[in-house]
């Protein structure tokens, strides 16, 4: 006698429900981790421009823009010294700016606070709703003053 | 006799036993932050600007600290000799700068930011 039909077996049912549980969860899983990294990469992509443009700041010299980088050049010496800061350039060079566009942010200001709880403003002014990223710098003028140069990052 | 009831194979308990093993194991990544990346530009900075200055007043280089780390605790040294500032506990990132001084000998300095 022939039979013809279909065999049924739980160990398959089973496999066959492990393995579609499995091939669906790394399907959302992976969706969403790439989700996530994608968030990380951007918004680590945010943070280090912040990073950058406080560092080319304090570290660069710009004459024809003083606000991306204010160290200053010591002409005897032919070099820039970073954490030095040309206090004239920046403030002469930079206070008609209204903003500065960069690829994620609007620098919307940049002040100078010194330690007696002055703030003195270069251009710009406090944001709603901004980041602000600071570094600690020595400014080059008729005194040599310590001060925090800070910027204001807006989205 | 009747046998009603699964009955599961070994490859079958096994294969169970991977899929609720995965679903455990999952897990998303965290934001990153690049705070440490902060701290240490900040050290730095102290580090370069106590150097620029050729001050090495430990009153005033605490001030100096207080004054960029306002919610730090740590400590700085200058040739072997420690100022804590603050509760001295936890993670510690510590920066160091040698310098040649007006004697003509190597100096140290050191700032270290508990996280």
């Amino acid at each position: 006698m022939r039979n013809n039909g279909i065999l049924f077996s739980t160990d398959l049912i089973v496999a066959f429900i492990a393995v579609s549980t499995i091939a669906l969860m790394i399907v959302f899983v992976y969706s969403g981790y790439f989700g996530a990294v994608s968030d990380n990469v951007k918004a680590f992509s945010r943070d280090r421009e912040a990073i950058f443009f406080m560092d080319y700041l304090v570290k660069t010299s710009s004459n024809e823009l003083p606000a991306i980088g204010a160290a200053f050049f010591d002409t005897e010496k032919k070099r820039v010294v970073g954490n030095l800061l040309d206090k004239e350039a920046l403030k002469d060079y930079t206070k008609e700016i209204g903003q500065l566009e960069l690829e994620h942010w609007v620098v919307k200001g940049i002040f100078l606070e010194y330690e007696n709880g002055n703030k003195d403003w270069i251009f710009g002014g406090r944001e709603e709703g901004c980041v602000i990223y600071e570094r600690f710098v020595l400014m080059n003028g008729a005194v040599m003053e310590k001060a925090k140069i800070g910027a204001v990052f807006c989205e | 006799m009747n046998e009603d009831g699964f009955h599961f194979t070994f490859e079958a308990a096994i294969t169970l036993l991977l899929a609720i093993s995965l679903v455990a194991a999952l897990h998303f990544p965290g934001p990153e932050n690049i705070d440490s990346l902060l701290i240490k530009q900040k050290q730095h900075d102290l580090l370069s600007v106590w150097i620029l200055a050729r001050n090495f007043n430990a009153e005033e280089m605490a001030g100096d600290f207080r004054f960029v780390f306002p919610q730090s605790q740590g400590f700085i040294e200058i040739d072997g000799e420690k100022v804590f500032i603050g509760e001295q506990s936890g993670e510690i990132s510590v920066e160091t700068a040698a310098f040649v001084g007006e004697d003509l000998k190597l100096r140290e300095i050191a700032v270290g930011v508990y996280r």
